[in-house]
């Protein structure tokens, strides 16, 4: 980060060999477009280059704070097209056996963060599924415990236990893996590219 | 009513907080919340920690090229400096240029010499603008963060009143009725009464004599429906005294009610009844 403060243009490129892909599967993931998905990654690399201090080491991994930003800059745009995305039960990007996307065609894309994404995929599955379902509304879909309740016809109270008690099992089964993942060295890109940032 | 959110509500919502969803003045309370309270701010970490890993449960996509281009130019120096910058040209090429000149284009490199110090003294301006925009662009920051903070008080005494209210009208008309609650066996001595507005949906139940619960413990009230299964109404935890009061709105439970009940249940509360009953209605 050092490295961006002082506006340097191979740090920022190294940045984005390592979490471009990332961040860009999660907003196609939300906006179901690429175009769309690639603004949300320009603005947010863009906004980690023209303000790199607003990223605080003190509170939490570069990459969470990234996967964060690109979350809530997608939402906002999913929201302001009007559009909501249907995201039912049994259409979950977890549902199907094997590689998905564009990893069974590329073994660089394939080994990143390969350890991370097995062990939150595996504590997803591993929910019940209507608290995964509450729990993917909320977040790929953007939706409010109210307008799940309604989507689901269920009381409002159900979903916001199946959330709580959901997100709480995901952190438990998540808990492991922090200590092992509080540098960032691992967390290399396809671009082979090393060092810390 | 709940003037003010203590720490056992907000750290019951941070999870649907760290997802955005939660209804917006519900969140700007976990918001005032989280901003004044110490305890509460590593929970809300890991929250938002454990809701941003949920990222990598999407499918990895490969972004094109051209993004990673486009996100290229867009870093690189200003063109004025970078003409600056660039390489110097070979000798060979030097002399190609020389010859040209020798042929009379004397007058063409003056040209390309008044330009070059017009781009230069054009970088030197953009540089200073864009020095200054970045200043402004802070301040703004700032003045937007403030005004934020003010607006977020403002909605804050705003939603207390208005609780307040709500339930002062709910104790005051009851229009939909009240009923009694008594302690069984492990709680004998407590009861209570629990008293709902149709009109204004809402209900408020108030206890008093519980017995206090150890840390991992908590009172969940549970809402029979006919022909339903029980719907929680909240969780909560007795005051030092041993009284307690829920605030419960009727519209998100979804039928009418038959009867109630409260249980012990496990910090964070269950989605069906797991402990013994130590109060019921009397309906």
């Amino acid at each position: 980060m050092a490295q961006l403060c002082r506006q340097d243009v191979d740090a920022f490129e190294a940045l984005y060999g390592r979490y471009g892909n990332v961040v860009y599967s999660l907003s196609l993931r939300i906006l179901g477009d690429v175009q769309a998905a690639e603004d949300v990654v320009q603005d947010v690399f863009l906004r980690v280059w023209r303000k790199p201090d607003h990223y605080d080491t003190a509170r939490g991994r570069l990459l969470t704070w990234l996967l964060s930003v690109a979350r809530n800059r997608a939402i906002d745009e999913q929201r302001s097209r009007g559009r909501r995305q249907r995201f039912e039960v049994g259409s979950s990007p977890l549902d199907g056996e094997g590689p998905q996307g564009d990893e069974a065609d590329d073994p660089a894309l394939a080994a990143l963060l390969t350890d991370e994404r097995s062990a939150v995929r595996r504590a997803l599955v591993g929910l019940p599924p209507e608290q995964r379902s509450a729990i993917e509304l909320a977040y790929y879909g953007g939706l409010t415990q109210q307008e799940i309740a309604r989507a689901l016809d269920e009381p409002l109270g159900t979903v916001k236990t199946r959330i709580r008690l959901g997100m709480q099992k995901m952190r438990g089964a998540l808990a492991d893996m922090r200590p092992r993942h509080e540098g960032e060295d691992e967390l290399r890109g396809s671009s082979g590219t090393a060092g810390r940032l | 009513m709940k003037v003010k959110m203590n720490c056992e509500e907000a750290q019951e919502l941070l999870d649907a907080y760290s997802l955005g969803a939660l209804e917006k003045s519900e969140a700007r309370r976990v918001e005032k919340h989280l901003s004044r309270c110490p305890s509460c701010r590593p929970l809300h970490e890991q929250a938002v920690e454990t809701t941003a890993l949920l990222a990598l449960a999407a499918p990895l996509r490969r972004a094109s090229p051209a993004l990673r281009l486009r996100l290229r130019q867009r870093v690189m120096p200003r063109p004025a400096l970078r003409w600056f910058l660039a390489p110097r040209p070979s000798w060979a090429l030097a002399a190609a240029a020389l010859a040209i000149i020798s042929l009379g284009a004397l007058t063409w490199g003056g040209l390309l010499q008044t330009q070059v110090n017009n781009l230069k003294a054009d970088s030197d301006r953009y540089a200073v603008l864009y020095d200054e925009l970045q200043r402004r662009g802070d301040t703004v920051d700032v003045l937007q963060k403030a005004l934020t903070e003010a607006a977020f008080r403002q909605e804050d005494i705003q939603n207390a009143l208005q609780e307040q209210g709500q339930a002062m009208r709910v104790v005051a008309l009851s229009g939909g009725g009240s009923e009694d609650l008594v302690g069984t066996a492990p709680a004998s001595p407590a009861s209570g009464r629990y008293l709902w507005s149709d009109e204004e949906k809402l209900g408020v139940l108030f206890l008093i004599n519980l017995p206090q619960l150890s840390e991992n413990g908590v009172y969940q009230l549970w809402l029979l429906r006919e022909g339903g299964t029980p719907v929680s109404g909240g969780t909560f935890t007795p005051q030092a005294d041993g009284s307690a009061r829920l605030m419960v709105r009727t519209s998100d439970l979804g039928g009418t009610v038959t009867g109630m009940a409260i249980t012990v249940e496990p910090a964070g509360g269950s989605e069906t009844p797991t402990g013994e009953i130590v109060l019921q209605g009397l309906r």
